[in-house]
This record gives C-alpha cells, sequence and structure tokens, in this order.
C-alpha cells in the first residue's frame, strides 16, 4: 500500500487525460480557424451574389446558395410528414415489445447506413429503374430518406415523453384516438420533429456522396424551373474544387464556399440544439 | 421501452380517425419497406457479379479491361484506414471525455458537449479540402513522399471526424454512471484515477463499446473526406503494415468509378457487389451496438 | 479535482482532548443558498455521535462534508474551521483521500458495486498486492464483524447486488471496515431498510462503538433514543442544542428541541 506511489499514478493519470485533452482542442481548433480564416480571405458580396464561372475557379457561388437551400427545403416538406406518422404509430401503436425492437434495428439500421450507398441506390432506382435522369427532385427523395430516422427518433422522444396522465385525462374528457393524436400529442410531437428536422437538414445540407450520382451537376447550372434538371450545391461545388486543389484560385472560391456552408449548418445545428434543450426541461 | 404506458384505445368511429390511422400506417411502411428495398436493389444488381465471379471477387487484382474483379485492395483500405483512424481517435476521444464528464465543472460540461455537437455536424467535403490542402501536403513533406495522399493521411483525417462523435458520445457513456457509485468509492479512499477505472469505466464499458461501434460504422461508410486524400490505387501494398502508401477504399472506388461505368454491366455489378459488402458490415456493426445498447442490459438500474 | 473551495481560517488549529473532529464557526453554501451556518460541534472518541432533525436541515450536507464527498458537487463552498485530529480537514494541500481512508462514510442507500461479495470488501484496499489466503483473512474478518459471514460464507463470489437490501448495507459497512477508519459515518443508514434489518444495523453499531468513533444521522426518534451516547439537534442549518442524550430527552434547553424529540411530526 505505498501511499506515494498511488500519488505519482493518479498524477501520471491526469497528465495523461490533460495532454489528451489539450491535443483534441488543438485539432479542432485548428479545423475551425482553417475553414473560418481562408474562408474570411475569400468571401465578398460580389462572390456570394455572382453565378459561377470557368469551372468554378471564378465568379461566386449564388445558384450553389440557392440550389442548397432549395434542396433541403424540399428535403424538409418530404420527409417530416412521413416522419411524424411513423414517430406516432411507434409511439401510440406499436405495443408489442419484439416489434419496437425490430422498429428500432429498422431505424438505426436506415441511420447507419453509409451515404454513398444512397447514392448508389438513387442512380440505380431513381436515375435507372425510374429513368428520371439526373433529377433534383430524386435528389431531395434520397436526402429526405437519409433524415427520415433522425426525425423520427426525436419525434418519438418528445411523444414518449408526453406523461401518461395527459393521454387519460384526454379519453376521459371523451376525446377520440384521432382527436388525442391532434391535440395533445402532436403539438408536442411536433417541437420533436422540427428539432430532430434541423439536426436532420445540418446533416443533409453538408451531404455529398447520396446525391452527386443522381441530382448535381458541377457547371452550367441555375435555378431549376421543372422537378427534373440537375442542380449544384455547395458540397458539390467544394468537392470539384477540392479535386483541382493545386489551382490557387479554385481552393481559394473551395474555403469561400466551404465557410458559408459551415455557417449554414452551423445555424441549422445551433437552431436545433437550442429546441433539444427547451425540449429536456419540458416535463420538469 | 416503457413499461407501462396506457395507450391510445383504437376506438375508430370518425372518418377522420381512419384517414389518421391509414395515413400513419402507410408512412410506417414506407420507412420500413426503404431499407429492405435499398438491400434488394444492391443485391439484384450484384447478382452478376456473385453468380459469374463467385470466389474471383475476393482476389487482389481489379482490372476491368482484363475481366477481373478483385475487391480485396478496396477491402484492406477500408479496414486499415477505419483502423487507424480509430487507433487515434479512442484513445484521445476517450480521455477527453473522461475529463469533460469526471473533472470538469457541470457548468463548462453543458457549453463543451454544445460545441462538440456542432463541432460533429462540420460536413465531411470540409474536412477533405482540410486534407488536401494541408494534411496531405504536410505528410508528403515530413516523410519525403511522392504523394501525400496515403492511406494514413485518410485514417488521421478520419480520426479527426469522429473525435467529436466519441467524445460526446463517451462522455454521455460516462456521465450515465451514477454517483453514488462514484461517492461510495471516493469514500473509501480511493484516488480519483483508481475510481475512474476500477468504478467509473467497467460500469460504462457496455455504453462505451456501443459509442465506438458507432464510430467504426461512421469511419467504415464516410466516402467524400477519404476520396480526396487516400490518393486511388487500387492495390495492397507488398508490405500489408505500409500505410505511407495510395490506397483505395470502397467508399471512394464507388465515389470515383461508378458514373463512368455503364449501367448493368459486369463491372457496375462488381462496383455494386462491393458497396453490398459494405452495408452488410455497417448494419451488423449497428445490429450490434443496438444489442449493447439496450436499456435491460445495464449493470445498474 | 475539482477547484479548491474558498477558504477562510478563523480559529486557530484546535486540539481537544478527546475529540476527533471539531467544528468551530462552520459554514456551508451551495451557490448562493447558505445550507449550514455556524456549526460547532466535537464528535468524541469511542462514542455514537447522533445528529437528529428535520429533513432538508442539513444533516446530510454536514455529514458528508467531513470526509469531503461534497467536494464534487457543483457550487459548494465551505468557510471555517472542520478539524480532525486538530488538523484542518479543508487546508489547503490536504490529501483528500487520506482524510476518506481516516473518516469512512456508509450512504442512506446501499451502494454496493456490481462485482463480487468479495471483491466488494477488498474494493477500497488499493492496490490489492496480498496473496489470495491474506484476501480471504480480509474478507472473513470484516464479514464477521457486520455478522454476515454466516449468511454468504458458501458464496463469496456471488454478485453483491444478489444480496438483500438489508444485507447490502451490512456489506457496505464490512467494505469501509475493511480500509481500518478510526471515524465512520452513516448517513441515515437504516432509512431504506425493513426492521429486522433496522435492528441488525443498530446492534452492529452497539458493538463497533468500542473501537471506532460514529457519527450518525437519523431522523427517526425512537433509533436515536436507543443507540445515541451525544445527541446533536440540528435544524434549518444550524444547531440548536447538543449534548448527553439523557439530557436532551429528559431536560432540554431549547422549547424547540423538546417539541421536535416528543413530538416527531411537528415542524421545526
Amino acid at each position: 500500500m505505498n501511499r506515494n506511489s498511488r500519488y505519482a499514478a493518479n498524477y501520471l493519470f491526469t497528465a495523461v487525460v490533460w495532454s489528451a485533452v489539450i491535443i483534441c482542442c488543438a485539432l479542432l481548433c485548428f479545423l475551425l480557424s482553417t475553414i473560418i480564416w481562408n474562408g474570411v480571405y475569400a468571401l465578398s458580396f460580389k462572390f456570394l451574389l455572382s453565378p459561377a464561372s470557368g469551372f468554378g475557379a471564378n465568379g461566386g457561388i449564388i445558384y450553389q446558395i440557392t440550389g442548397s437551400i432549395l434542396l433541403i427545403a424540399v428535403t424538409a416538406i418530404i420527409s417530416l410528414p412521413i416522419a411524424l406518422g411513423v414517430a406516432i404509430y411507434k409511439s401510440e401503436f406499436l405495443k408489442s415489445c419484439r416489434l419496437q425492437r425490430l422498429s428500432n434495428l429498422l431505424i438505426y439500421g436506415l441511420n447507419g447506413v453509409p451515404s454513398v450507398i444512397f447514392g448508389i441506390f438513387g442512380l440505380i432506382f431513381f436515375v435507372n429503374l425510374l429513368g428520371a435522369g439526373i433529377s433534383w427532385f430524386a435528389g431531395a427523395i434520397i436526402l429526405a430518406i437519409m433524415i427520415l430516422p433522425t426525425i423520427v427518433l426525436s419525434t418519438y422522444q418528445a411523444i414518449n415523453s408526453i406523461p401518461t396522465i395527459y393521454r387519460e385525462s384526454a379519453q376521459a374528457l371523451g376525446l377520440d384516438t384521432w382527436q388525442i393524436i391532434t391535440r395533445v400529442l402532436l403539438p408536442q410531437g411536433l417541437d420533436g420533429a422540427i428539432t430532430g428536422l434541423l439536426i436532420g437538414l445540418a446533416r443533409a445540407i453538408g451531404e455529398t456522396a447520396p446525391i452527386m450520382f443522381v441530382a448535381t451537376a458541377f457547371s452550367g447550372v441555375d435555378i431549376p424551373d421543372s422537378l427534373n434538371g440537375p442542380i449544384t450545391t455547395l458540397p458539390t461545388h467544394i468537392l470539384a474544387l477540392a479535386k483541382q486543389a493545386t489551382d490557387a484560385q479554385a481552393l481559394q472560391n473551395a474555403w469561400g464556399a466551404g465557410l458559408v456552408l459551415l455557417c449554414l449548418v452551423m445555424l441549422l445545428g445551433f437552431a436545433a440544439l437550442m429546441g433539444r434543450i427547451r425540449l429536456k426541461t419540458r416535463w420538469q | 421501452m416503457k413499461g407501462k404506458k396506457l395507450s391510445v384505445i383504437p376506438v375508430m368511429s370518425a372518418w377522420s380517425n381512419r384517414i389518421g390511422r391509414a395515413y400513419i400506417l402507410i408512412s410506417t411502411l414506407i420507412s420500413a419497406i426503404i431499407i429492405l428495398l435499398i438491400a434488394l436493389v444492391l443485391f439484384i444488381y450484384s447478382w452478376e457479379a456473385i453468380s459469374q465471379q463467385r470466389a474471383d471477387l475476393f482476389t487482389s487484382i481489379w482490372n476491368p479491361a482484363a475481366g477481373q474483379f478483385g475487391i480485396l485492395a478496396m477491402l484492406y483500405g477500408s479496414l486499415m484506414v477505419t483502423v487507424i483512424a480509430l487507433a487515434i481517435a479512442i484513445p484521445l476521444g476517450l480521455a477527453t471525455a473522461l475529463f469533460t464528464s469526471e473533472m470538469l465543472g457541470v457548468r463548462y460540461r453543458f457549453h463543451v458537449k454544445f460545441l462538440l455537437e456542432l463541432l460533429a455536424g462540420i460536413p465531411s467535403v470540409l474536412y477533405g479540402l482540410i486534407g488536401v490542402a494541408f494534411f496531405s501536403v504536410w505528410l508528403g513533406d515530413l516523410f519525403d513522399l511522392q504523394s501525400g495522399r496515403t492511406i494514413l493521411t485518410a485514417g488521421i483525417l478520419l480520426a479527426i471526424m469522429v473525435l467529436p462523435t466519441i467524445i460526446t458520445l463517451g462522455d454521455d457513456a460516462l456521465h450515465n454512471v451514477p454517483r453514488q457509485y462514484r461517492e461510495a468509492a471516493q469514500g473509501l479512499g480511493l484516488y480519483p484515477h483508481e475510481v475512474i477505472i476500477h468504478i467509473v469505466l467497467p460500469l460504462a464499458k457496455t455504453d462505451i463499446a456501443g459509442a465506438v461501434l458507432l464510430a467504426l460504422g461512421r469511419a467504415l461508410g464516410e466516402t467524400m473526406a477519404v476520396m480526396l486524400v487516400i490518393g486511388g490505387i487500387d492495390k495492397i501494398p507488398p508490405s500489408l503494415v505500409n500505410i505511407m502508401v495510395p490506397g483505395q477504399t470502397i467508399t471512394s472506388k464507388l465515389g470515383r468509378e461508378i458514373e463512368e461505368t455503364a449501367f448493368a454491366s459486369m463491372h457496375f455489378s462488381a462496383l455494386i457487389f462491393m458497396g453490398l459488402a459494405l452495408l452488410v458490415m455497417v448494419l451488423a456493426l449497428t445490429a450490434i451496438a443496438q444489442h449493447y445498447f439496450r436499456p435491460g442490459l445495464r449493470l445498474y438500474e | 479535482m475539482t477547484g479548491k473551495p474558498a477558504l477562510k481560517l478563523v480559529a486557530p488549529v484546535v486540539s481537544g482532548a478527546t475529540a476527533l473532529i471539531e467544528a468551530e464557526k462552520f459554514n456551508v453554501w451551495f451557490h448562493d443558498t447558505q445550507v449550514l451556518k455556524d456549526i460547532a460541534v466535537s464528535f468524541d472518541k469511542g462514542l455514537i455521535n447522533c445528529i437528529v432533525g428535520p429533513s432538508g436541515g442539513g444533516k446530510s450536507t454536514f455529514i458528508r462534508s467531513i470526509n469531503r464527498i461534497n467536494d464534487g458537487i457543483d457550487g459548494f463552498v465551505v468557510q471555517g474551521e472542520l478539524s480532525f485530529k486538530g488538523r484542518n480537514i479543508y487546508a489547503a494541500g490536504t490529501d483528500v483521500t487520506q482524510i476518506r481512508k481516516a473518516i469512512g462514510i456508509v450512504f442512506q442507500k446501499p451502494c454496493v458495486f456490481p462485482k463480487s461479495i468479495s471483491e466488494n470488501v477488498l474494493f477500497g484496499l488499493q492496490p490489492l498486492r496480498i496473496t489470495k489466503l491474506e484476501k480471504l483473512c480480509v474478507v472473513e474478518k470484516q464479514l464477521k464483524a457486520v455478522s454476515l459471514w454466516k449468511e454468504v460464507s458458501h458464496r463469496l463470489n456471488d454478485p453483491a447486488t444478489s444480496l438483500s437490501i438489508g444485507q447490502q448495507q451490512r456489506l457496505c459497512i464490512a467494505r469501509t471496515l475493511a480500509i481500518n477508519p478510526e471515524v465512520i459515518l452513516l448517513d441515515e443508514p437504516t432509512s431504506a431498510l425493513d426492521p429486522v434489518s433496522t435492528r441488525a444495523i443498530e446492534e452492529l453499531m452497539l458493538k463497533l462503538k468500542d473501537r471506532y468513533t460514529l457519527v450518525f444521522v437519523t431522523h427517526n426518534i425512537q433509533q436515536a433514543k436507543r443507540i445515541a451516547d451525544k445527541l446533536i439537534f440540528i435544524c434549518e442549518g444550524q444547531i440548536i442544542e447538543q449534548g448527553d442524550k439523557d439530557k436532551l430527552f429528559n431536560q432540554p434547553e431549547h422549547e424547540r428541541t423538546r417539541i421536535y424529540l416528543h413530538d416527531e411530526y411537528c415542524e421545526c
């Protein structure tokens, strides 16, 4: 029972933990500061508001910004209603424990599918089997599928956290199933759904792999005028520019687009986290 | 699952009830079918490669022109990159999680978690951009390589990518250990490191394993960042542990090649087979993680 | 590992004749709320020192402050003098671990580690570099000390969580005895237990009081009457009255003490 050796071991342990913390902080700070520093250098109003030219090396990113926002807006419209339905089913109608586990497995499974798999699925299913060609709407559907589990789980947790007494009270007042769902459960579940949706969209707006075979084209694209036809987004633009990393001008534009993308992601993420904090403190 | 919860008694009378129920059922069916549909589509389109190439798929030479479709090089690349990433990220991430959960004051912990979750959301293409602009250049200079785009570069980049995830999930896992265990151990005169090693870590280990599996799945499935920095050579290096050479992962191969192949050709089919293999691996990991996360398996209640 | 609490030395180090633990003008805050005010008390050697008072009065906070378990709680601030064997427990540079080894604690709810019974007994003896036989000796000795040996000797390697709650609490005491403390703090050790287990624990305390100084918190006045030697009545963070048990029960100086001790249901 050597007291000094235990004291030393504790000291060593603390030192190891601290050094890991310092390395982590340094890495993550480097990450953020690089994106911000290089991005700020490339940003200007002209850059934000003019279309790209010369394969992205010149000009700005206006159509990339509108493209990204259009894509996630449609993604949200497609995924939200489906996710609400699934969450209500899971929380109110699915009683057997085994089926709950199965549904969890399916949801977490879908959540774990690598993004490139969604991409090749979209390529086979939408582009070739359904013959849609390159279609931004198909891209929105793929992204909606991808973020579905996030919204379902978030909504489910919100609905499930409603104390049973509220359902009982509503029943005691003679409300039927659908009335209870729309008047008691949905108002609460909707908050969870919006939170989940924001988290999902923060992920969707940064994704490249699921849509790069299905929905995007690199140059010569503006705002689509029908459901068909390609779109251009910030991440695909960055990808294309990053491939020409030796060209300084292209790289600088990539950083500019990167910072804009980061800001959009952070905005969505920030809103989602604030929503989640509000949810967590609701029933206390 | 919640043990006893009164659910809405399905007394369906009004038409709105029926429509509502149909809507709920249909959306559930859609989402349940999707994942099966994805697996089915991948299986059908890789069938040509499976039925004709058979064991030849598991060789190390990929040469579509000569009809050789061995996926071992890509499999090796995926596994190697993931192993490197986790070997770096797990020790760093868990040590940092210990810090945020055990040493940092409760007030700061909240802010740190907030920041970490934001960091975890940084799009992978941005990591790729940093990878090509900095890491590959640095590694190339540091080790005097022909090209800095190597398996090691991809591994390091992936490690940084999964770091916020590991920290925040690890922190959750450690934080789930009830405080009374720590107090009881402290009350017996244990040093902080002994409390962590003998009590906190063993109690949190199933959750930590779940977090690691989740990170593993993310690392295996990551495409854009890896594709940009790995170099893109479909070869297993002569020495298996030589990680300073360009390589290829399943994801980067798919990202690069699938658009350039004719639909439903043997080449296409072999690529889809790789995708199927990846999907199976990731789904297996998810299933195992689900098993670990199951609430009943907790040691404490 | 948490920040050092703000500390102000008020009184010089006092060395009492038999008092092991002494508090003088001891104050505790959680954030901005003061939960203990000017506590002045001494716990004497070889006695059962019993702290009584209504719930939420600061009894547990005080007893947990003695071996610095509260250090890990956010917003915990102390001020004043709390000394063990004449040395301030909260002095800068104090090795908290040594304090906790000398002053063991048993909590309200038994908290056995999810390990085997014998591992639980040996848990405080880190790092464990003794032979199997020695381990068995320690386990047997401590389990006998808490009268648990007969019940569990045939299944020492079973998980400790398989024991009944009363047995678990006795195991917690055995675990504390194994580190050979001088003082044992017991924070309402029987409030989660059934009457039979409560009785076993009470008998155990009476048995232990020769060798250890016991500081014992309860809100059960009958229990205090049965086993206490010295009684301290804490209410709303202050010590109202302290002294010999019989004196407090028979001739309390304060009206509040009398009301509380004779009518448990009253507010203080």
